[in-house]
């Protein structure tokens, strides 16, 4: 029996976390030195570690495994049972649980990697859980009173920072919050009025994270956008209602916003659980110009491989990850974050695998059910203007003709007035959608509300951290 | 005049290509009047792009072998601080280029078996998520200066909306960050193609690679090509190229960035250079040279302890390939097995060898165990 070790760590690029999908090959080479793909385009789920299975007979093998960021391992197996059916077995080592598994001929054996290490200004103290001592009521949610004065990135009225934030921790704190989905300022003021409307609106609720040091790393995680579920809101409401995000700020004597994240609400995986959210505090930008910032990740291992090929911008990987996952593409009901980013794979693959019959009408009530989420609306008025996607024959609007989605102008300038997207790459879409409507009116230089939307977009493009699938932006002065 | 081949005729499918190489920026001295806009210490000139876009052009006009889809057209622009071309290049200037793109742009547009091939070279700037590719009279006019700049995503976006169905973005340049973020007016590349509704977002497969992630810078050298544009033509010869059956091997995008990135990170110039894929939109595999016959694969091969490399000459197949002290960063080789061995010149002393070792695209990696390894 032969095991054959992968390790992904010596592939990956400076401060890259670990891969939660590879995508699999087995190449078989013939006595001539000729290669024969025996099975290819296979999905390993490493974080979930289910293995997969692959029946050869005797002979020489490739195994090669690529990751999202384009990284390929390759290893060479000999499989020596004359006349006998073998499997090669592609056996993910769980998160956590390093654990060897069987095969009847060969192992392949997927180890993780451990966690980055933080450059040390924002190094964590040893085994130090920030804030354990601190109060409980610094830790609960706080609906932002009506009377006083308004809440902003800059102020969170009722917090008491010094509580929340330790030295050890480089004074750096997280906070979560909850906006009004309901936009309703006009959008020539988007960009007059302050950062902060304009990219959370108006902040109805907030509650400060606990900081642990897990690994090395400072992070935050929960399940929940806030604990109490009667300012959250109902489960039922995701998407619907209010719009959530993660404020990192750092307060040494003054409260600084360093950075805010889209962030979905409660997200469930395939199984029906809760999964965490975890936003982590790490080095970001490039080794020679690194500095900290936050990171965000979903505890899904059933769609965390395609938010990894979403955000490495790889259609074919996508493709493969959500081809596994239409299960989850097409109960959006139970998961519209999920739903969404699925959406960005789907609206681009000509595949029919992943392409329900009537994926436009789906595009549509993901854009029309969920108004405080921004994405459906951007996939829509992408659909409009950048597919053959037609009313009648694709989908109905139900006879709401004053609805924004009749039109592409309505549906790209809906999408902007709902705010910044919870995936950065629909901002991507959103710019091109409006340098189309831009290119198609001869007289779109007077006109205004085109002109706001196009820069905002641009601010928000300018702010958003490239390197991250959820938008996350600048908000330091 | 920038066309330097023109087999154009609209009714048969082709390759379009269109290279750029932006090495002279009189503009961007010290002291520019930019301020924010661009480094404080200003950009310097770059002697790599016209190697680079000489060295792309001869390998098009010679090598690129794509069945049924000829050269049909090839536009050079290029300029250097010390040196003319050879060829009768274009001129960098942003309305020069922009001439030239739209001119190459409407023969994309003729075919819908056409392949566009971008190719830009030369400084980029980067704040968030947006770049801008600088021409060369960047810096000449204060007021407006990212007017005389290209936004490469929104750029190849804009191009999707072209008759070509396979289209190949390739931008080699820095994306060197610049504090832009507050003044987002400034910030506005113009359009040299205008965007336009299209039904092309599912069928025309778009692949567009970054020489360097964001943020991060693409290098160069004085009398060559880019790393990332020697890396490109190595990779040509067979380290990424797949297996399409019937004996034929083709490269393939997404294997060219693996092969890009692993050739560009062995050099030592190349450190945290990282191929990416980019642009707005998802980029979509490729099929784009079919190599004459069996691939040729980089091979990374190495003595352990190292120590030996400078003793040892390199046999492979019991042939001599290079001296001791003189082991290059990779060796290439036909996909196959082989043998390597480290041998001393005077005394022909195996110190080591790796025996049968099955070499395959996209690159190898073969260590020698030496000594007490052996």
């Amino acid at each position: 029996m032969a095991i054959v070790e992968v390790d992904f760590r010596s592939v990956l690029p400076w401060n890259a976390k670990p891969p939660s999908v590879a995508i699999a090959e087995v190449v078989e080479i013939n006595d001539e030195g000729r290669e024969h793909v025996v099975e290819s385009n296979m999905v390993l789920n490493l974080s979930r570690g289910t293995p997969r299975r692959v029946p050869v007979w005797t002979g020489e093998f490739l195994v090669r495994l690529s990751t999202p960021s384009g990284q390929l391992l390759t290893r060479r197996v000999r499989i020596d049972r004359a006349g006998e059916e073998a499997l090669i077995e592609l056996s993910p080592v769980r998160r956590k649980v390093e654990e060897s598994l069987r095969t009847s001929s060969s192992k392949l054996v997927i180890k993780e990697d451990a966690p980055s290490e933080l450059a040390p200004v924002a190094r964590a103290p040893s085994a130090a859980s920030a804030g354990r001592d601190a109060p409980r009521p610094e830790w609960t949610a706080k609906r932002v009173p009506e009377a006083g004065p308004r809440a902003s990135l800059a102020f969170l009225p009722g917090l008491e920072v010094e509580k929340v934030v330790q030295e050890q921790q480089n004074f750096l704190g997280i906070a979560r919050l909850q906006a009004s989905s309901d936009r309703d300022s006009p959008l020539l003021q988007l960009v007059s009025k302050d950062l902060s409307s304009a990219l959370v609106g108006d902040i109805e609720a907030f509650q400060a994270s606990r900081i642990r040091n897990r690994g090395g790393e400072m992070q935050a995680r929960w399940k929940k956008p806030l604990r109490n579920d009667s300012i959250a809101g109902k489960e039922a409401t995701e998407g619907k209602g209010s719009r959530f995000f993660a404020l990192s700020y750092q307060d040494a004597g003054s409260f600084t916003p360093l950075q805010v994240a889209c962030v979905p609400g409660r997200w469930r995986t395939a199984e029906g659980e809760l999964a965490e959210l975890l936003v982590t505090y790490r080095n970001i930008g490039h080794q020679s110009a690194a500095r900290i910032g936050i990171q965000l990740e979903i505890d899904d291992p059933e769609l965390a491989g395609l938010i990894e090929f979403l955000q490495q911008g790889d259609l074919h990987g996508s493709t493969l990850t959500l081809s596994q996952a239409l299960d989850v593409l097409y109960e959006k009901r139970r998961n519209p974050y999920a739903a969404a980013a699925a959406g960005y794979v789907l609206i681009q693959a000509s595949s029919k695998i992943v392409q329900g019959p009537r994926w436009p009408q789906w595009i549509l009530n993901l854009a029309t059910r969920y108004p405080g989420l921004p994405d459906g609306a951007i996939l829509f008025a992408t659909m409009l203007l950048q597919t053959s996607a037609m009313p009648g024959r694709d989908y109905e609007l139900s006879g709401n003709w004053m609805s924004p989605f009749a039109s592409a102008r309505g549906a790209v300038l809906e999408a902007v007035r709902r705010g910044p997207p919870l995936f950065r790459f629909g901002l991507g879409l959103m710019a091109a959608n409006l340098a189309i409507l831009e290119g198609e009116d001869t007289a779109s230089a007077d006109d205004e509300e085109l002109q706001s939307a196009i820069r905002y977009v641009r601010s928000l493009s300018l702010r958003v951290d490239p390197s991250q699938p959820f938008s996350v932006f600048d908000v330091e002065a | 005049m920038a066309l330097i081949f023109d087999a154009r005729n609209p009714n048969e499918p082709g390759v379009h290509a269109i290279l750029i190489g932006v090495g002279s920026y009189p503009y961007m001295r010290p002291n520019h009047p930019l301020g924010q806009f661009a480094p404080e210490a200003g950009l310097e000139d770059l002697e790599s792009p016209l190697h680079s876009v000489e060295a792309f052009a001869a390998w098009l006009r010679t090598d690129l072998d794509i069945p049924g889809t000829p050269l049909r057209s090839l536009r050079v622009l290029g300029s250097s601080p010390t040196r003319t071309s050879t060829f009768p290049v274009g001129v960098t200037t942003f309305a020069n280029i922009q001439r030239e793109v739209r001119a190459w742009f409407d023969d994309v547009d003729t075919n819908a078996g056409n392949l566009a091939v971008f190719y830009f070279i030369g400084h980029g700037l980067a704040a968030g998520a947006k770049q801008a590719l600088l021409a060369e009279d960047f810096g000449s006019d204060r007021h407006a200066p990212f007017d005389l700049s290209l936004d490469p995503d929104q750029f190849a976006s804009a191009v999707r909306k072209a008759k070509a169905q396979r289209q190949l973005f390739l931008i080699d340049a820095c994306s060197r960050e610049v504090p832009l973020g507050h003044d987002y007016e400034a910030v506005n590349p113009r359009p040299i193609i205008q965007a336009e509704k299209h039904a092309n977002l599912p069928l025309v497969k778009q692949s567009f690679l970054r020489a360097s992630a964001f943020g991060t810078r693409a290098f160069g050298r004085r009398n060559g090509p880019s790393l990332f544009m020697e890396a490109f033509l190595k990779a040509m010869r067979g380290g990424a190229a797949v297996n399409v059956g019937g004996g034929r091997w083709v490269v393939q995008t997404d294997m060219l960035r693996t092969v890009l990135s692993r050739l560009i990170e062995q050099s030592p110039d190349g450190q945290g250079q990282e191929v990416s894929f980019g642009g707005i939109n998802l980029s979509s595999i490729l099929h784009f040279h079919q190599l004459p016959g069996e691939p040729l694969v980089p091979v990374e091969v190495t003595c352990n302890p190292e120590d030996f490399q400078r003793l040892a000459d390199l046999h492979i197949d019991a042939a001599l390939h290079c001296s001791a002290g003189t082991w290059p960063l990779n060796v290439e080789v036909a996909k196959g097995e082989h043998d390597f061995s480290a041998i001393e010149p005077l005394t022909a002393v195996v110190h080591g060898s790796a025996p049968k070792e099955y070499i395959h695209p996209p690159f190898g990696v073969v260590s020698i165990p030496c000594g007490e390894t052996s």
